[in-house]
């Protein structure tokens, strides 16, 4: 057996194995080091994993990880996403659609500080959800918008699939940021302009707040200035050069935390749970990153990706059109397969592919978060759509497989311009680097 | 409800000691980043050691949170055909991902003692301020073997451990 084919077998039964309800990591540390000891012997397996496991945690590019996910977990444990909504709100009073509007905004801003798709999803549905029912607004257009605009989470920086991403594909971190800011406000707007469209053909679905007075709404943009003092801070540092991502990152969390505490909503409980859920959320990536590293070694040793490309040739198949597949490949994935597992899967496996085609890595990195973000939203699972359902109980989950239908053209239309001017994800790297 | 019996009680609250310690080390991590940013603005001096106390401290912050992680039964899995499966099927397979936790925390454990003796044997030490690395291999070690403790403790007691499906289940 080549080893190309042994390592094709490894991702099917990778697949297997999943299935069977075996942790991710567990199941890429399976294979892993299974493949490595069929493709050399124990030892070489044993010194593969011993060192691996152990480099992956003491590296200090990796320390991004944590404190961006402490700075996620601070915003959100002091509440800093309900003073964007309002402030969002009351700009974008009497305008139809305006709460589904100010909810995308909404997210989309928190997603700047918070980094997880998931996390903004479950902030904004206790937030937003509440006060879009209140004002009558149809439950699968409330449900959708905050699944839609929690999903931007993570394409707009910081994302921890990028860093992710940068880790496992050797990429710089700053470019991959810079690069996923164009295409979140993009998709933000995207998401916006739905919204408006269902707001005007429906209007019964979503009515109208009475408009706030010009001094009440510039009033309101004064109560987003913390989230404008972290971002600019945490991610304007790294885009102006003055911090490294790990900077960033331990900047950003400790100026969530004192901003926090001076406006006196972070106590020392919440401040606990956002530390602990940091550490329980690291603890958990770290190990699918070590199962990831270890099984990507193998992969490498296999040169699987060689084979796909060499298969790809031999059927003529168009650079773009292999991207396609590609990318129905991911959003057949997303459908069972949770977001980070995915790309730790799959990169080490297409990215060679995709280079060799004459693909820009980093521009590969934004199609990979944006079809993750499909994999939250589109059902049938959805696990955005999920966490609305578990807080609102009373909303169907039928009722927002349907009503989130209309969102999905989004994500999809940012692949298609993406596809079509990739310049849109890799202008601002090419200005700032 | 499973009444939780006396010794998976202590081990949870050993873990969760663990757990403290590795809070602590990921506050140590930020506030270090914070000053040594600190301090190369403002006085030009940049603290000498604060990359390897980040990398020591994330060490011990995700190794010491590991055995309290698999034993809330954390880590993701695809749970997809849990709505096909009976009750009694469910928790086989359950106690089938705790064995293969164990087996595989065991391999770990057994291949990361080389490269851990092998740092003792030749003296490693980080670079900045010249810190024995095999106290750093033996956390990790630790960390390994109280994550191997835990998956056991899972496997014997599977249905008194793991957590409820919540928004968790996802890290995106």
């Amino acid at each position: 057996m080549s080893a190309s084919v042994l390592g094709l077998l490894a991702v099917l039964s990778l697949f297997v194995i999943l299935f069977l309800r075996i942790p991710v990591w567990i199941a890429l540390l399976i294979c892993g080091i299974a493949g490595n000891t069929i493709l050399s012997s124990v030892d070489a397996a044993a010194s593969v994993a011993g060192t691996g496991a152990f480099d992956t945690v003491s590296n200090y590019g990796l320390s991004v990880i944590p404190l961006f996910i402490l700075m996620g977990e601070v915003a959100t444990n002091s509440r800093l996403s309900a003073e964007l909504f309002q402030a969002a709100r009351v700009i974008l009073s009497g305008l139809p659609g305006g709460l589904a509007v100010a909810t995308i905004g909404a997210s989309g801003a928190f997603g700047a500080v918070c980094g997880s798709s998931v996390a903004t999803a479950a902030t904004m549905t206790r937030i937003s959800l509440p006060e879009m029912r209140k004002a009558g607004y149809d439950d699968g257009l409330a449900g959708a918008s905050v699944a839609a605009g929690g999903s931007l989470g993570i394409l707009i920086p910081p994302s921890i699939i990028l860093v992710i991403y940068s880790a496992i594909a050797e990429q710089p971190l700053p470019q991959l940021f810079a690069a996923a800011l164009v295409p979140g406000i993009v998709l933000m707007l995207l998401y916006i302009v739905v919204a408006l469209v269902i707001a005007r053909r429906s209007a019964e679905k979503a009515p109208v707040d009475p408009p706030a007075s010009l001094r009440a709404r510039l009033f309101a943009l004064k109560d987003s200035w913390q989230f404008l003092i972290l971002f600019t801070v945490s991610i304007g540092g790294i885009y102006a050069g003055v911090f490294s991502p790990n900077e960033a990152a331990a900047i950003g969390a400790f100026g969530a935390i004192v901003l926090g505490a001076l406006a006196r909503r972070l106590t020392w409980k919440r401040l606990y749970d956002a530390f602990k859920a940091s550490i329980i959320t690291s603890g958990v990536l770290f190990t699918i990153i070590i199962g990831a590293t270890i099984f990507a070694n193998f992969i490498v040793q296999t040169r699987l990706p060689d084979l796909l490309l060499s298969g790809a040739q031999a059927v003529h198949l168009a650079p773009w059109a292999v991207m396609l597949m590609i990318i129905a490949i991911y959003v057949v994935m997303g459908c069972f397969l949770e977001g980070i597992g995915m790309v730790l899967i799959t990169v080490p496996v297409f990215l060679p592919v995709i280079m060799s085609l004459g693909y820009d890595p980093v521009w590969f990195s934004i199609i990979v978060v944006i079809v993750v973000e499909l994999g939250l939203i589109h059902p049938p699972v959805g696990m955005n759509l999920f966490i609305i359902q578990a807080q609102a109980p009373e909303i169907r989950i039928r009722q927002l497989y349907v009503a989130i239908l209309p969102f999905l053209l989004a994500p999809f239309g940012l692949i298609a311009l993406l596809m079509l001017f990739p310049k849109i994800a890799l202008w601002l790297p090419s200005v700032l680097y | 409800m499973h009444r939780k019996p006396p010794i998976l009680r202590f081990i949870e609250r050993y873990f969760f000691l663990l757990l403290i310690i590795s809070i602590g080390a990921l506050a140590v991590m930020m506030a270090m980043t914070v000053a040594n940013v600190f301090m190369r603005y403002v006085f030009n001096a940049p603290i000498i050691g604060a990359y390897d106390l980040v990398e020591i401290c994330m060490t011990i912050s995700v190794y010491l949170a590991l055995p309290a992680v698999i034993l809330e039964g954390q880590p993701v899995v695809i749970d997809l055909i849990d709505g096909f499966l009976s009750q009694s099927t469910l928790a086989s397979l359950k106690k089938t991902a705790n064995a293969a936790a164990a087996i595989i925390l065991g391999f770990l454990l057994w291949s990361m003692i080389k490269p851990a003796h092998d740092a003792y044997l030749y003296g490693d030490v980080k670079p900045e301020f010249g810190f024995p690395v095999w106290i750093v291999w033996a956390v990790a070690l630790f960390g390994v073997f109280n994550s191997l403790v835990s998956a056991l403790a899972a496997f014997v007691w599977t249905h008194a451990t793991g957590h409820a499906a919540n928004e968790e289940d996802s890290l995106v």
